[in-house]
Order: C-alpha cells, then sequence, then structure tokens
C-alpha cells in the first residue's frame, strides 16, 4: 500500500528531483568533466590512465558524492551573473580547496589535454547525447506526472522547463570533426551554462535556493528555443495575460 | 547623450493594451524624444510575471486534463474541453481571448497525437509564450539593454562603493535595488536618464538612493530624473 509521505514525494518537483539525484550526479561530472562520458574513448590513447579518475569519481561513495555536490550547489546557491567560462574557472577553485577532489579533477584536466583534437569532439559530442538521452527521460517522467491527479502542476511545470532549456542550450552545440580552437571557448561557455542551470535543480532539490530563483533563471535567460509552437500572427492573444 | 527608461510595471503596460497603466506608458513614448533605454533586471521581472501567469493558466487547463485523460472518443474530449473552459473563462474573464487560445491549441494537438504527451506539449508551448514578450516589445518601442557587467572588476568595485553608499535606503525588494543600481552604473556626465515609474515607493527611495551618491560618489543631479507617472501626466495636462 502507498503511504501518504510517499504520496506527496511522486506529486511534487523536488521528489520527482530525489528520483533522479543519481542520474543528476552523473550528468554534473559529465558537464563539468566531459572526459567521464568517455571511458571508451579514451581507452588506447593517451589518456588511457584517465579510466582510474573516472572510476574513482563514479564509485565514490555516497557520502563523497553527497560532499562532492553540496560543495557544487553551495557554489550555486547565489545566483550567478557573469560570463560562463568565469563561472567553471571559480567553481574550479572552490572545488579544489579539497584535496581529495583537487587530485582527481587536476588529472582529469591533465589527461583530456593529452587527447588530440578529433578525440576531444568525439567524447564532447558523447557527452552531449548522453545528456540529451537523459534529460528527455527526465521530462518524460515529469509528463506522466502532469497527468497525475494530485501532481503540483506548477512546480513540476517549471522543473520540465528548465530542462527544456538545457535541451536548447545542448542542442545549438555545434560539432565539427575536431574543435577549432576558435569553437572551444563557445562550446565550453554552452557546457557551463548547463552545468550552472543543471546545479541549480539540485541546489532547489536541498533546500538551498527556492522555486522563485529557478523562475528567476528562466527569466534572464534569452534562446530562441528550436521548435517554435506559436505562429508570429497569434503572438498579440498573447499579449493578454502579460500584465494586471 | 539623454536617455528615458521604465520601470517593470510599465513595460508590461506597453505590451498589454488592456492594462491599466497602457495609455500612460505609451503617452510617455509619444512625447519622448530621447532614445530609450531598459535595464536587463525589469526586463527579467517582465518575463518572470508573465511566465507565473502564463504557469498558472497552464496549470489550470492541465486540471482539465487529468480529468478527461480517461475518455476515448476525441469528440467527446473536445465537448468535456469546451465545457471546462468555459467555467475557466467566466472565473477569469480577463484571459478569456488567452484561454480561447490554449483550447484551440489544446483541441488540435489532442486530434492529432491524443493526450499522452499532451503536458509535454503545453510546458513547450507556455515557455514559447513567455518569449514572445521581448518580440511584441520590440515592435512597440526600440531599446538598448543596460545592466552590469559582473565579470569586469571595475564594476564590481563600483558595486560595493554603491551598495555601501546607500545601505540606509531600504528598496522594498532585491528588484528595485538591482533596477535602481543598474540605473546608477550607467550614467555619467555624457549619459542622462529619465526613469519613468509607477512606483511611488520606488519613486520616493531611488531619489533619496540618488542624493547619497550625488553626496559621496560626486554623482550630478541632473544625471538621473525619477519621473512617477501620475506627475508626468499632471505636466501634460498642463502644456
Amino acid at each position: 500500500m502507498i503511504n501518504v509521505d510517499s504520496f506527496d514525494d511522486y506529486s511534487s518537483g523536488v521528489g520527482l528531483l530525489n528520483d533522479f539525484s543519481s542520474d543528476i550526479y552523473r550528468d554534473t561530472l559529465r558537464l563539468y568533466k566531459p572526459i567521464v562520458s568517455g571511458e571508451r574513448i579514451v581507452k588506447r590513447t593517451a589518456a588511457d590512465l584517465s579510466l582510474l579518475s573516472i572510476n574513482k569519481l563514479l564509485r565514490l561513495t555516497d557520502e563523497n558524492q553527497d560532499r562532492l555536490l553540496d560543495i557544487f550547489t553551495d557554489f550555486v546557491s547565489v545566483s550567478f551573473e557573469g560570463d560562463w567560462n568565469t563561472f567553471v574557472d571559480r567553481l574550479n577553485d572552490r572545488i579544489k580547496e579539497t584535496p581529495k577532489f583537487k587530485e582527481i579533477f587536476d588529472s582529469l584536466d591533465t589527461y583530456f589535454d593529452r587527447l588530440d583534437k578529433y578525440q576531444k569532439s568525439r567524447i564532447i559530442r558523447l557527452t552531449v547525447n548522453k545528456l540529451s538521452g537523459e534529460i528527455e527521460s527526465i521530462r518524460n517522467e515529469i509528463n506522466d506526472r502532469l497527468l497525475f491527479k494530485e501532481s503540483n502542476k506548477k512546480e513540476l511545470l517549471l522543473i520540465d522547463q528548465i530542462l527544456y532549456f538545457m535541451q536548447n542550450v545542448l542542442q545549438k552545440i555545434k560539432f565539427g570533426k575536431f574543435i577549432k580552437q576558435s569553437e572551444r571557448k563557445k562550446i565550453e561557455e554552452e557546457l557551463g551554462f548547463s552545468l550552472y542551470i543543471l546545479l541549480r535543480l539540485e541546489a532547489y532539490r536541498r533546500g538551498k535556493i527556492v522555486l522563485d530563483d529557478l523562475e528567476n533563471d528562466l527569466s534572464s535567460s534569452t534562446f530562441s528555443p528550436k521548435d517554435e509552437y506559436i505562429k508570429p500572427s497569434e503572438y498579440h492573444v498573447i499579449k493578454e495575460v502579460f500584465g494586471e | 547623450m539623454n536617455y528615458f527608461s521604465f520601470d517593470t510595471n510599465l513595460i508590461i503596460a506597453l505590451v498589454n493594451d488592456k492594462d491599466r497603466l497602457h495609455k500612460s506608458s505609451m503617452n510617455i513614448i509619444q512625447n519622448e524624444s530621447y532614445d530609450c533605454v531598459l535595464c536587463k533586471s525589469a526586463i527579467k521581472e517582465s518575463k518572470k510575471i508573465a511566465r507565473e501567469k502564463i504557469a498558472r493558466a497552464v496549470a489550470n487547463s492541465l486540471e482539465i486534463i487529468v480529468d478527461i485523460q480517461r475518455i476515448k472518443n476525441k469528440d467527446k474530449i473536445e465537448k468535456e474541453l469546451k465545457k471546462s473552459f468555459k467555467k475557466l473563462m467566466r472565473k477569469d474573464p480577463s484571459l478569456t481571448n488567452f484561454y480561447m487560445f490554449l483550447l484551440e491549441k489544446i483541441i488540435e494537438y489532442v486530434t492529432k497525437f491524443g493526450i499522452r504527451f499532451l503536458p509535454r506539449y503545453l510546458s513547450n508551448l507556455s515557455d514559447n509564450m513567455v518569449r514572445t514578450f521581448e518580440i511584441e516589445l520590440g515592435k512597440i518601442i526600440e531599446y538598448d539593454i543596460i545592466g552590469i557587467k559582473y565579470s569586469n572588476k571595475n564594476e564590481l568595485s563600483l558595486l560595493s562603493d554603491v551598495k555601501e553608499c546607500i545601505a540606509p535606503v531600504r528598496f522594498k525588494d532585491a528588484m528595485d535595488f538591482v533596477i535602481f543600481c543598474e540605473l546608477v552604473f550607467n550614467l555619467s556626465k555624457k549619459n542622462l536618464i529619465d526613469f519613468y515609474t509607477d512606483d511611488k515607493e520606488f519613486s520616493k527611495k531611488g531619489r533619496k538612493a540618488f542624493s547619497l551618491l550625488e553626496k559621496n560618489l560626486a554623482y550630478d543631479s541632473s544625471w538621473l530624473t525619477i519621473i512617477h507617472t501620475d506627475d508626468f501626466l499632471e505636466s501634460l495636462s498642463k502644456r
């Protein structure tokens, strides 16, 4: 029999995020250090030893995973204003204050630099594809819960729109056979921004920020979604909902 | 250069012609000869308000959909949807056209694809709707966006000076404070701004905070003029 607590948990956005917490941990690592997604690609390359660090990260004890996410989410508990490369640089500084994590992430950075431009491009493409698939599965679950009578529609809708936004950011990343130096900064910015948004969701799950903060995040974003659901001739009808 | 700018309520009112402030904000545009600059955070706040209203309307629609999801016959679904949406429109007549639009979109979707992924469609649709705000705003007025460059060390240092200087003034909320900061960050003897607001409290506190900047950080009184819409309308009637 389902008890009242689990029923509430199923209905809420936080409950949904709880159900995907281990996926969010993995996705955070993928976005922060894309090499984490490339376990197979790094084999037989100059970075094959990075597998040791990747495994260390993916197999951290629950307590250490929680500690790592705690550092990440403390960092984003205040909204960040600035460029996304700076965000990642500052986040690096914060994470590396903990020697255990510094050692792992430094080694991943070193190995990633040893990969050639084709291998790097393949790893980032794989990261984006894996993330897109995982976002899709969370969105499918949200869709189902929105059809559940007792669900918190407003909260679930907002979380869904954040994921929709992430999907759009990730889909806009352009890949060639290899990443040119000039494109690298742009891609790092897009991954940095996606990482921030994902961490804000985790910070919300941990009660470090409130729903209003997530609404602010979405409202600060300017992007044109890939799929247009409204024709320009329909824009005027929507004006009614703006304002008092 | 001289510029003019708007507080959040007036920005929203520009877009919605049924808004109580629409006439006032349009009047200002028609009488201003300067270029318009809008604070990044005021646009953000406008979009947030729009997002909240759309989310409420979409959440209400989802409640209806939950109730009819077991119905298999598409004609019956359409009939039930129309009946329930009528109730929503009666509850909030100001959104009648908007609910009509939503109803049409839902029926169109359900006819093609059924109910299974309707929530996701509505979520994407509502996000798209919010994003029409800036497009519609751009049709009414040409503007540049002003803000603070948080990655710039000089600006961060100035921000800390401004914060310290205006600390005795308690703005109503964080957003009012940020809007004020964005304005003062973009002032100089070459950039003067007339800022229009409908908020009496912001007018009062903004003026007080600016007088502290004049006193302590060498801002000039001519750089920022905060104008309450009532004062503007009064001066307009005297012309």
